[in-house]
């Protein structure tokens, strides 16, 4: 059972909103549990957002970040919303010095990263539902 | 709850004697007088202060109003009219007592669709769900203009009060788009105004076309707050549906920094509606009551719906949008324009309420208590609007809501601070809160639409002799015994 | 604030009704469809029949505002409590709206009592532990019939309706559960305590509680099974409001029906070749959120021509029996059926089915008092007739 912080920022509501689509999938939460890694995500025009992954928990943190960061990943808003919606693919993102990664040498750790947010975040994306009403009756 | 205060409406007859007419006229399964029936229309979501009324009854047609109409003149009983009791202001609160007349229950029928000449004729207790529902299933050419409100509030309300909706860039006020109105006076005389005024007895369906070009009476009702006489049908503009729509979100950076991207998106001309709402209440929609903002989030979300006959067009009105908004970036101010869609779904789809209006907003409707100071308000003065009105909710411990449009491309703006709160509990606070805001707002020149009577004794002090004089006039001319919704504007 | 009396059961419902609720209207109508669903205000208008009017005269009666007196009764009583409201409803106090009307009825009890006729549910209860007054059945007759034994996994919770009503969804069931090989057996049942919940009559409901708990653990069940949608949410979700603790697990009879489909375990040999429509009860919809599971046991039974009412699931329009309205406003009860008669009419079907005792009941009277020629079926009951095949 996996836990992810609500988040009370804008980004850390959409890291949330992004993180909990898959947050049942087993293969997800394979990846995510005990993982034990500290990423911090900065879109541009906002501010930076640790994102921690300890255990079965995925908390986020807007300030006092960890001394240990693992990956950090810096983008703008269009940058992400263009990887979002496959209109760029992140590799070329990297190259073309939108997305711009520190710690790019863990490729362990990169790779992972990219399974568990820009995938989720594509998977988010591509889903057709717009209905939000119907997300959050305990009886729907 | 008190009795009826400052008018003893029972004086000239018993109260016995009052329900025997009003069943008379209704019907006894139309008239109540039971305490606890009375009870939900004494007071509503807002700070003002509640009165039971003495009856509710729930009209069918326009001869039980009349004859309603005639009796309560001729006794001196207040009459109070009411659809859903969704209004932000009091104003189906009767404040003398009286009779509360129920028109969403039974006179809610959409009466024509007009496809040549767009609009809709509509009985009072119309709602926008209703007409949005009925336009879909029979009418998908044809759209009306929805508020920031629940779908049960009345189409025809929110037009004679001037409400603003989710095409007011475009349109300005709603009361501007009203064709007709059929009103029962104090003498209990049926009236048809604008075009639909040929006809001694009925006017047929496709007349209500137009308000103009005859003596204007039609604003002896609108923005009276029922002071002037009954409503009993109005007819409201439709506009074409245009089958490519898109809605885009500015996020903006810097308190005021809103304000002219605003005033220069309407002034475009290609947008239908622009609405601001600060951060806070972008975080109220996504279940966080009591939101905050931290450092480098951005101060306001704006949403910029356009639509057009093809995409062509509808990718030129973008292309305006993109140069507008890299003209205001040049400009040094700090904002990002983005596909709304794209983003609900990135961010959160509850966001999406703001957007497929009519709707249950959650941030409105989170707590027992809603009230706002509602303005018309100078564009121009919008940046210290904000300014002056943002620390205040912060003195408070309020998240700041603060919600604002552009009117008609520019002309005016709407300027809304808005506060949820607990009733029972708040009361007070909320109360001192709003007082402050509304001194600041006048002060600026803002003007409040649906007035608690509270507010409109702050506004008497500066409005000048002359149009209170006049409103005086009209107001005793039109309603000489004072029966109809008595107390609004301190009548 | 106003201080609520801590003996209340409902007490925290009823303080919420002044932390929320503006009184939008949202909950009159279907959420997005704008469609009629509110059986008691549809047919009083009044503000005080819509779930907002009875939040407000909450409020007035806590605060003084608003004396007790026995015109408050059909405001409180009058709604068969079928939750539609709480899924039109948008506001974080949505899933709590009918909560607060039971609450506001067990206050109303302590002080105007409950609507006419309803203090016969708890009377008749006291005498045969059954709200029907029907002589208790302790079920031995009906073990011995079907030859069942006094302890086994399964415990099948009849519930009075089927039991003193219903006989033919009773007997169906029965016949099902043996013929699918289950081991169950019966117990010497109380009333579930639903009728008395929904009325606010409260008086009896633990001790009934305990004693059903304390039947089905002396039969050594670890299952229990209900035809009765009522039973099947008093059971799950009642039992635990009033902090009756048990461990077993609650199932309704079309949930075993699902399960021994899709583990091919049973299958159906021979065909209904007839229209029918489904009839969600408000219990199983609205209530526990229990929408397609029927259906898809409906589509498997082979000739069965399912349609659906235009109002169906979660917009479901309700039998009006429920909320003691049957009971207490007899004739309004059977009119709110009729509504739904013509609706099922307008299918085309030419059976009504459900998975309630109470809605085949409502529905079934307003078939005879209006000359409806639909035929009203319980699901059982359509299994019943249809030659099942036991599989290894």
């Amino acid at each position: 059972m996996l836990s992810i912080q609500k988040g009370e920022d804008l980004l850390s509501i959409s890291l949330n909103n992004i993180l909990s689509f898959r947050k049942d999938e087993e293969e997800f939460i394979d990846l995510v549990v005990d993982w034990d890694k500290n990423i911090m995500i900065e879109v541009l025009e906002f501010y930076p957002v640790e994102v921690k992954f300890k255990g079965n928990e995925i908390t986020f943190k807007t300030n006092n970040f960890d001394k240990k960061i693992h990956l950090k990943v810096k983008m703008d808003l269009e940058t992400l919303l263009d990887i979002a919606y496959l209109r760029i693919n992140p590799i070329l993102a990297v190259l073309k010095g939108k997305l711009k990664v520190k710690g790019l040498l863990k490729i362990r750790t990169l790779f992972k990263f990219m399974k568990i947010f820009l995938k989720s975040m594509k998977m988010v994306a591509a889903n057709p539902n717009l209905n939000y009403y119907e997300q959050d009756k305990k009886t729907r | 709850m008190t009795e009826t205060k400052q008018r003893n409406i029972f004086e000239k007859i018993s109260k016995e004697e009052v329900e025997e007419r009003l069943i008379e006229i209704f019907g006894s399964g139309n008239v109540t007088k039971k305490a606890g029936d009375l009870y939900p229309y004494s007071y509503d979501m807002t700070e003002c202060e509640g009165h039971m009324p003495d009856f509710v009854v729930l009209p069918e047609n326009n001869s039980q109003l009349v004859e309603l109409v005639k009796f309560c003149n001729d006794k001196s009983i207040p009459i109070v009219p009411y659809i859903s009791g969704n209004n932000v202001g009091g104003l189906t609160i009767p404040e003398k007592g009286g009779i509360i007349v129920d028109f969403g229950k039974k006179m809610n029928k959409i009466l024509h669709i007009d496809e040549n000449m767009m609009y809709a004729l509509l009985e009072p207790g119309v709602t926008f769900g209703q007409l949005q529902k009925y336009l879909e299933q029979n009418y998908p050419h044809l759209r009306y203009s929805y508020p920031f409100a629940p779908p049960y509030a009345g189409v025809v309300g929110n037009a004679i009060l001037s409400g603003m909706n989710n095409m007011s860039c475009k349109l300005g006020s709603m009361g501007d788009s009203i064709n007709g109105l059929e009103v029962i006076t104090a003498d209990g005389s049926i009236a048809r105004i604008g075009s639909c005024f040929y006809g001694k007895e009925k006017a047929a369906n496709d007349s209500w076309w137009c308000r103009y070009p005859m003596p204007d009476l039609m604003g002896l009702f609108i923005n009276w707050q029922g002071m002037t006489g009954l409503i009993t049908k109005c007819a409201v503009q439709l506009w074409p549906n245009h089958p490519f729509k898109k809605t885009y979100l500015a996020v903006v950076f810097g308190l005021s920094a809103i304000a002219p991207v605003m005033r220069e998106m309407g002034k475009t001309e290609v947008i239908d509606d622009i609405s601001a709402v600060s951060t806070e209440v972008v975080k109220m929609a996504v279940e966080i009551p009591e939101p905050t903002k931290i450092e480098g989030e951005p101060d306001f979300a704006a949403l910029f719906p356009i639509s057009a006959k093809t995409e062509n067009l509808l990718r030129a009105k973008k292309e305006i949008l993109d140069l507008t908004i890299k003209h205001l970036k040049d400009q040094g101010i700090k904002v990002i324009l983005i596909d709304v869609d794209e983003f609900s779904k990135i961010f959160n789809l509850r966001v999406r309420c703001y957007l497929d209006l009519p709707s249950v907003v959650l941030t409105l409707v989170e707590y027992s208590g809603l009230t706002w100071f509602g303005s018309y308000a100078p564009t121009h003065k919008l940046e210290e609007l904000i300014s002056k009105v943002y620390p205040i909710f912060l003195k408070y411990n309020v998240p700041p809501f603060i919600y604002m449009k552009i009117m008609k491309h520019s002309h005016y703006g709407i300027f809304r601070p808005i506060i949820r709160y607990k009733k029972f509990k708040d009361e007070e606070t909320i109360h001192q809160l709003l007082d402050e805001i509304t001194e600041v707002c006048i002060n600026e020149g803002c003007i409040p639409y649906k007035t608690p009577v509270w507010m409109t004794e702050k506004m008497r002090k500066k409005i000048n002799p002359g149009w209170l004089q006049l409103f005086d006039k009209i107001k005793q001319c039109m309603d000489p015994n004072n029966i109809f919704n008595p107390g609004r504007w301190n009548t | 604030m106003v201080e609520v009396d801590d003996s209340l059961l409902g007490k925290e419902f009823l303080e919420l009704s002044f932390e929320r609720c503006i009184k939008c209207s949202t909950c009159k109508y279907g959420y997005k469809t704008f469609d009629k669903i509110c059986p008691s205000g549809e047919k009083f208008l009044f503000e005080s029949y819509w779930a907002s009017g009875r939040i407000r005269l909450i409020r007035g009666l806590l605060l003084g505002d608003l004396e007790w007196s026995d015109e408050l009764k059909d405001p409180i009583f009058a709604c068969p409590t079928c939750g539609a409201c709480m899924d039109a409803c948008q506001a974080p106090h949505a899933d709590y709206i009918v909560d607060m009307i039971e609450a506001l009825r067990e206050l109303a009890v302590r002080q105007i009592g409950p609507a006419d006729r309803q203090e016969l549910l708890v009377s008749r209860c006291e005498e045969n532990c059954n709200p029907y007054g029907e002589e208790n059945s302790d079920n031995e007759e009906l073990k011995k019939k079907y030859d069942l034994p006094d302890k086994a996994e399964w415990v099948y919770f009849i519930g009075c309706t089927s039991n003193y009503r219903q006989h033919s969804l009773r007997d169906a069931t029965l016949r099902f559960l043996k013929k699918a090989g289950i081991d169950f057996t019966l117990i010497d049942e109380h009333c579930c305590t639903s009728p008395m919940i929904r009325t606010g009559q409260t008086s009896i409901v633990k001790d009934y509680m305990k004693y059903n708990i304390a039947q089905i653990e002396k039969a050594g069940a670890s299952k229990v099974i209900t035809s009765c949608a009522g039973c099947y949410r008093t059971l799950k979700r009642d039992f635990e409001k009033f902090g009756e603790q048990y461990d077993f697990e609650v199932f309704h009879s079309l949930e075993l029906v699902k399960q021994l489909l899709d583990e091919g375990k049973i299958k159906f040999n021979s065909s209904y070749d007839k229209t029918v429509t489904y009839h969600d009860p408000c219990h199983l919809g609205r209530h526990m959120g229990i929408y397609e599971l029927p259906r898809e046991v409906y589509k498997q039974i082979p000739g069965l021509k399912f349609v659906e009412m235009r109002r169906n699931r979660n917009f479901a329009w309700c039998c009006g029996a429920g909320g003691g309205v049957k009971i207490g406003y007899p004739d309004w009860s059977v009119e709110i059926s009729k509504e739904r008669l013509e609706e099922a009419n307008e299918t085309g079907a030419t059976v009504l089915s459900s998975v309630c005792p109470f809605c085949r009941t409502n529905l079934s009277d307003a078939t005879s008092k209006y000359d409806f020629e639909i035929q009203v079926l319980d699901l059982m009951e359509i299994i019943d007739q249809l030659d099942i095949e036991i599989l290894k």
